[in-house]
């Protein structure tokens, strides 16, 4: 059965990307665009795996992923940065980010990403 | 040489006085309202310095109060302008703008002297025309027997007066460069300020940045560009506006918090903008509005490139970055620039500007970054800048 996979970005166009790209081979359980739409659809979808942007408004990617680590220790989630974010960077590690892809990034990156995540 | 960060904004204003006195020999001469639009101190390589477009206009060397030599030129639009104004039908065209040009001269020379009360002598005016850096050569300036050449102008990193006129509901367009010897440079802008190299270690920078976010957009779109200006501006902060064209561009502004704060502007022209689009989202483009898709879509690229351009600022300054999410724009490049002129100048009087402008050799792509730092933190940052520092990439993916 596949996995399924949550991706959370505020832009339209990045959420669009990670789908076309993850479709083939995941089940994408839902899209959100900042960090509280994130820990409700994880909530409810108890995905495998996370896609997490960094800056978002509302509810950044850093505070969403210490939520749902908090909640559920198991989970994977990998944040989507921008070069340039060592300290944002820090601090999703500290929140327990499990990975990360920068952006601009093509699909074996993102799958290798994935795939040193799911995989350890 | 070392140069006086905090002079260069009082003698910006110094060229502003000659500007105004070129304005005005030049509504005086043809009886076009003429108005002052930019001044500043530029650093740039020659090759940066001068437009790409032709220009036409005039040479002159200077001596006495302000050793080196002056390049004033027009548009052929402005020059058509001028002389259907002056000599309608005429066939003196080069004689004409000859003059025009060595009146507008001393307009912008005077101005100088006056406000440093002393005297400069003008040489009789070259007529030049050309494209980019060939106009300097055209002018005779970096001839080995040429003022500046003489001088020991440095060609790679070259530090000049820049001011610009222009008129209301009229084509006309007037750039003045004074390129003043060294020795008048250290008199004008010395002190125990910084060394020149440390401001083009900031401009080698600012062109590492945009060859990173240049990469990014060819990742991205498949869009092979390249950089092909790269200035470092101190300018009054009101001028801010009238450095960016007066047409119409689509992209994203961001705000960017650390040492130092500012502000950067990612802009495409239009044509530029439906290019990256297209690419980006298939099927959009012939779009008009920009909206939904194609909207998000600059957004994420004038995102990413912004993150590749200040990351490299990041490493060298040995800082932290933080960049706000993007706020996306569709106006006359002015009308963008006046967005963050209004907070800027609610903590400083003058402006540091870099701009770089991205194209692409096999096709119309024009992308300009504007990057607006904090005057004063980007003064404090330049105590800590190493010259030879240079910006690097960092690394893309893996595990934490």
């Amino acid at each position: 059965m596949a996995k399924n996979v949550l991706i959370v970005d505020d832009s339209e166009f990045m959420r669009n990307l990670l789908r076309e790209i993850l479709e083939e081979e995941f089940e994408i359980a839902g899209e959100a665009e900042n960090g509280v739409e994130a820990i409700e659809l994880y909530e409810e979808h108890s995905p495998d795996l996370v896609m997490m942007d960094i800056v978002m408004p509302i509810r950044d990617g850093i505070e969403a992923t210490s939520e749902i680590k908090e909640a559920d220790p198991d989970s994977n989630v990998i944040m989507c940065t921008s070069i340039g974010q060592e300290e944002k960077m820090k601090a999703a590690i500290k929140a327990g980010a499990d990975g990360y892809i920068t952006k601009p990034f093509q699909k074996p990156s993102v799958m290798d990403a994935i795939d040193d995540v799911v995989s350890a | 040489m070392n140069v006086d960060v905090e002079a260069l904004g009082s003698v910006s204003r110094t060229a502003r006085k000659g500007g105004e006195r070129a304005a005005d020999n030049l509504t005086g001469m043809t009886g076009i309202d003429a108005r002052v639009d930019v001044t500043g101190v530029t650093l740039a390589s020659a090759d940066d310095l001068a437009q790409d477009e032709r220009r036409i206009g005039v040479a002159v060397d200077l001596s006495g109060g302000i050793e080196g030599a002056s390049l004033l030129t027009f548009s052929p639009a402005g020059a058509e302008t001028l002389l259907d104004a002056l000599v309608p039908g005429s066939d003196v065209a080069e004689s004409a703008i000859a003059e025009v040009g060595n009146v507008v001269t001393s307009g912008f020379v005077d101005g100088w002297a006056d406000h440093l009360e002393t005297t400069v002598d003008v040489s009789p005016p070259e007529y030049v025309e050309g494209t980019g850096a060939g106009l300097l050569d055209a002018a005779g300036l970096l001839d080995d027997a040429g003022p500046l050449d003489a001088s020991g102008f440095d060609r790679d990193r070259a530090l000049a007066f820049r001011s610009e006129v222009g008129a209301v509901g009229e084509a006309l367009d007037v750039e003045f460069h004074l390129f003043p010897d060294p020795a008048s440079m250290q008199q004008l802008l010395g002190g125990d300020g910084v060394a020149i190299e440390e401001l083009d270690t900031l401009r080698e920078m600012a062109r590492s940045g945009a060859r990173t976010a240049s990469e990014s957009v060819s990742e991205m779109t498949g869009i092979d560009s390249r950089v092909d200006v790269t200035r470092l501006s101190f300018v009054p902060v009101e001028d801010v506006p009238a450095q960016l064209p007066a047409e119409r561009y689509v992209g994203a502004a961001f705000e960017f918090e650390g040492t130092p704060r500012g502000y950067v502007l990612i802009l495409f022209d239009e044509a530029s903008a439906r290019e990256v689009v297209g690419a980006l989202v298939p099927g959009t483009e012939s779009v008009e509005e920009f909206d939904g898709m194609a909207r998000s879509a600059m957004e994420e690229i004038g995102n990413v490139m912004t993150s590749s351009f200040v990351d490299g600022w990041a490493n060298v300054l040995e800082t932290t970055i933080d960049i706000s999410p993007p706020q996306f724009v569709h106006d006359v490049g002015r009308a963008v620039a006046e967005s963050v002129v209004a907070r800027l100048g609610q903590r400083q009087a003058d402006a540091v500007l870099f701009d770089t402008v991205l194209r692409a050799d096999d096709r119309a792509f024009d992308c300009e970054i504007y990057v607006l730092p904090d005057e004063r933190e980007f003064r404090d940052a330049l105590d800590d800048i190493d010259p030879g520092d240079t910006a690097e990439r960092t690394t893309r993916a893996g595990p934490l």
